[in-house]
């Protein structure tokens, strides 16, 4: 059975709202299991999220990861490939860009700033590249190499950070904070320079390149011949070799692109927020990415709206478990989580019900 | 007492009674009102979308109607889904065999069989097996895994079931759509067989042969109606035909073409399959410029793999392929649609479009590098629309919106637009499979009226068909394939089917020996 044709607001607009409103609805029976009243926990969790300019900051901040490592899923799954590494592929970006900032300690924003963009979005996507390499040529199954390359990412970075790139005279596995013109200008002091006050954030300039790179991703896909030959092979093999698709080049340009965005999480954690590269920086935005991509039906504005929630939920989460002591960190996970599984897994849950009103 | 009483005094095994459906906007059955006698073999034809296939899927309990009931024996049952059918004793082949293609047949057997014990299960299903095997010659190997039987087998597999299950009433929805011409003689055989027990056929079906071939009465449909039942003995396929297309058809012009130079020229050309197996032995042959050539064989005799290697889909293992005298054999697909060369391929779901995109994006499928799509960076999507748009106006195209998913058009119209995309790039040469394979009889005559166009216009144009009539019909020259090899030459006077026939087969039938 084919599903039938939702109005565009309704499969876009209401049906996600009322999974989101189911979602709450249990989380609220978490809550009340726990002993705290769910609409006191709710409203701080809304409440820390987007209740002043510094919730709504770091909201955002942390939706730039999410949309970097949406895109870096959803993208490829356009191509027939299912992009498991945004995690290594993140983590490797990160080394580019550190390696960039490490060796131009001196070098002007101008010229340091591109270079480890353009390392950070390289290294990612080179480390996509043996992944989609061996499903090009040997039909090896990229859920399973892209795994295991988070793997190797990871092991190949505690190795560097502890063993090459540490600070020197220090025992915590990072690198020296890089010198001021390879920071990523944050948005609190720029607002401040024009006179805007608002409350402190990590947020940085990466946030308006995610919005560019989702812009760029949907202009790739829906506008421009290779991203049609993408979709083509995403879709149907058979007929994409049929109409003179080479398949090993989508799938590696799908794959490798992005690798190339999820190595751009790197742009907001490593340039826009630390200032020096941390052992275990991605800290599962990669993976978060696939429930992104999922909630956002694999297009950039899907994945930004997600991208928004997820980051909404990640910041009201802290502020929840810092000012309700009894709702520990597990639960605001276990609220997290039941985002995820009803608005990914179970987002056909009022699916039948719209059908019958709209269709 | 209705008209249709008169069929058979005794109660009919089935009767539709005003069964009317709608879904949305589309009236798909229209107070259908008929009986089918038991014991009778009972054809129900009309293009695609008259509605067939919604009256059989009433009858079988997928789709409930909106008003009508249905009688079974006499008695008005109401079936709410296909178990409940089942239970009253119909079966239902589908078109798309409904088997789990990684269990063996006795697994496929036994699912969904609801006895109380595995033992009992298979034991039953065994002793069905041993049954059939002896009263109707249907030996199948109950321990073979289904993926790895041929069409007509898993067909056979599919009736089995059904009658496992109990059936009296079976439908048989486009059962011929997957069978070489052997493999349908071999179904005939057995639902003759089936009538003379006593059961119930009822044969949804867009091909007049098979009507005429096996069935007591038809039914015939058009646009979700009745238009008329007749018994098949005092008919004619002229009359069903006018019935179902309310109109006369009109057969292909057949003008003798004036062939011009070689366009292709094939030397030798050898494929090997991935087990060793020479698919294709040594073809040679040449396509002149206004000809059409026809490849006559049964299904996976050479032929698709011919397709391929020609279209840069399949790699040869050795010969030459030359096309306007430049030598193409290293090429690849795209490289070969560059230079002029046109596909309509044999499947058109499997490798003609994409479903799940919409038309525009179908039309665009190996035609994305034209340099008349394309702006530097960005596809002109405003022209491929306008494009397409012009497409489905001057191929009669339904309906005519660019923008509906490719999956949403009836096999006909998803033919014409994959004929479109490929006759409008004005191809050199034009490579042809199946081209009217599970196409109503409207859009058969149209795109046999665009091949022959096509033809006149001077393109060279290389045909492979399982449709005898359609080779005979279109061909200016026809090639016959057997077991990978070209076997011979005919003119399409000399091809009678006995001619073909033996070629086929694979005997030594000297090409026009025949002919008299």
């Amino acid at each position: 059975m084919t599903r039938a044709k939702l109005p565009a607001w309704v499969d876009y607009g209401l049906a996600p709202l009322l999974t989101l409103a189911a979602a709450l609805g249990a989380s609220s029976l978490a809550i009340l299991a726990i002993g705290e009243n769910p609409w006191a926990a709710l409203s701080t969790l809304a409440g820390g999220a987007v209740g002043d300019t510094s919730g709504i900051g770091y909201t955002l901040y942390y939706a730039t990861n999410f949309v970097f490592a949406g895109l870096a899923v959803a993208l490829p799954f356009h191509g027939g490939s299912f992009n498991i590494g945004g995690e290594g592929q993140a983590y490797l970006g990160g080394l580019g860009a550190a390696l960039v900032c490490l060796a131009l300690p001196a070098a002007s924003w101008w010229l340091v700033l591109p270079l480890a963009f353009i390392a950070a979005f390289a290294f990612g996507a080179g480390w996509a590249f043996v992944p989609a390499w061996l499903k090009a040529t040997r039909d090896s199954h990229v859920v399973i190499t892209t795994i295991m390359f988070n793997l190797i990412a990871s092991a190949l970075m505690a190795y560097l950070l502890v063993n090459v790139l540490i600070a020197p005279g220090q025992s915590a596995p990072e690198t020296v904070t890089f010198a001021e013109s390879a920071w990523l200008p944050q948005v609190t002091p720029l607002l401040a320079s024009m006179g805007i006050e608002i409350g402190p954030s990590p947020l940085n300039l990466s946030f308006p390149v995610a919005i560019l790179a989702s812009f760029g991703v949907w202009l790739l896909l829906w506008r421009t011949r290779w991203g049609y030959e993408i979709r083509a092979a995403g879709l149907n093999e058979n007929a994409a070799a049929y109409g003179g698709i080479s398949l090993a080049r989508t799938t590696i340009l799908s794959l490798c692109l992005g690798g190339g965005l999820a190595g751009l999480v790197a742009l907001n954690e490593v340039l826009g927020a630390q200032h020096r590269l941390l052992l275990g920086f991605p800290g599962g935005y990669g993976f978060a990415g696939i429930a992104v991509a999922l909630m956002g039906r694999n297009h950039p504005v899907g994945i930004f709206l997600a991208a928004l929630l997820f980051g909404a939920l990640y910041q009201g989460g802290t502020e929840l478990s810092f000012d309700m002591p009894d709702v520990t960190r597990e639960i605001v996970v276990v609220i997290e989580g039941l985002v995820i599984l009803f608005c990914g897994a179970l987002e056909s849950l009022f699916r039948k019900r719209l059908e019958a009103i709209f269709a | 007492m209705g008209m249709w009483d008169c069929m058979t005094l005794e109660t009919p095994a089935v009767a539709f009674v005003g069964i009317d459906k709608r879904f949305g906007a589309v009236h798909a059955n229209r107070d259908i009102s008929l009986t089918l006698a038991k014991g009778s073999i009972h054809g129900l034809i009309g293009e695609n979308g008259a509605g067939k296939s919604t009256l059989a899927n009433i009858l079988y309990g997928y789709l409930s109607p909106d008003r009508g009931e249905i009688r079974i024996d006499g008695q008005p049952r109401r079936f709410s889904n296909p178990s409940e059918a089942i239970a009253a004793g119909i079966g239902m082949v589908h078109q798309h065999f409904m088997l789990v293609e990684t269990f063996t047949v006795l697994e496929n057997l036994i699912l969904g069989d609801g006895s109380r014990s595995l033992r009992e299960a298979k034991a039953s299903a065994l002793a069905t097996l041993a049954r059939l095997a002896k009263d109707h010659d249907l030996g199948v190997d109950p321990e073979a895994v289904v993926a790895t039987l041929p069409v007509g087998l898993r067909q056979r597999v599919e009736i089995i079931k059904a009658l496992h299950r109990g059936a009296q009433i079976l439908i048989l929805d486009e059962p011929t759509a997957v069978l070489t011409p052997a493999e349908a003689e071999g179904l005939f055989t057995l639902l003759r067989a089936l009538k003379a027990e006593g059961r119930t056929v009822l044969l949804v079906t867009h091909k007049l042969k098979e009507i005429m071939a096996i069935t007591d009465h038809v039914t015939v449909l058009r646009q979700g109606a009745v238009v008329g039942t007749v018994e098949t003995r005092s008919s004619s396929p002229a009359e069903l035909a006018e019935l179902m297309i309310g109109r006369k058809p009109s057969p292909p012009r057949r003008e003798l073409s004036a062939p011009g130079g070689a366009v292709l020229e094939v030397r030798n050309l050898r494929v090997t399959g991935g087990d060793g197996r020479t698919l294709l032995r040594d073809a040679s042959l040449s396509v002149h410029a206004g000809e059409i050539v026809g490849i006559a064989g049964v299904a996976g005799n050479g032929q698709s793999e011919l397709l391929g290697a020609l279209a840069g889909l399949l790699r040869p293992g050795g010969g030459k392929v030359a096309l306007l005298g430049q030598d193409i054999t290293r090429l690849d697909g795209r490289e070969r649609r560059g230079l002029g060369i046109g596909h309509i391929p044999e499947d058109r779901l499997r490798d003609g479009m994409i479903a799940d995109m919409s038309a525009t994006e179908t039309g665009l499928l190996g035609r994305q590098h034209e340099p008349r799509f394309n702006r530097p960076l960005l596809l002109r999507r405003g022209f491929v629309l306008e494009t397409v748009t012009g497409w489905m106006r001057d191929y009669d195209i339904r309906p005519p919106d660019p923008g509906r998913a490719s999956a949403s058009f009836s096999g006909g119209n998803q033919q014409k637009l994959v004929c479109a995309r490929e006759m409008e790039r004005k191809p050199a040469l034009l490579l042809v499979g199946q081209p009217t394979r599970g196409v109503d009889i409207g859009a058969i005559e149209f795109i046999h009226d665009r091949l022959l166009r096509l033809r006149d216009a001077g393109a060279a144009i290389l045909l492979v068909s399982v449709e005898l009539d359609e080779i005979r019909a279109l061909s200016d020259r026809i090639l016959v394939m057997a077991g990978g090899s070209i076997v011979g030459e005919l003119s399409p006077q000399e091809a009678s089917d006995r001619t073909l026939g033996l070629l086929m087969a694979g005997m030594e039938a000297k090409p026009g020996t025949e002919a008299a």
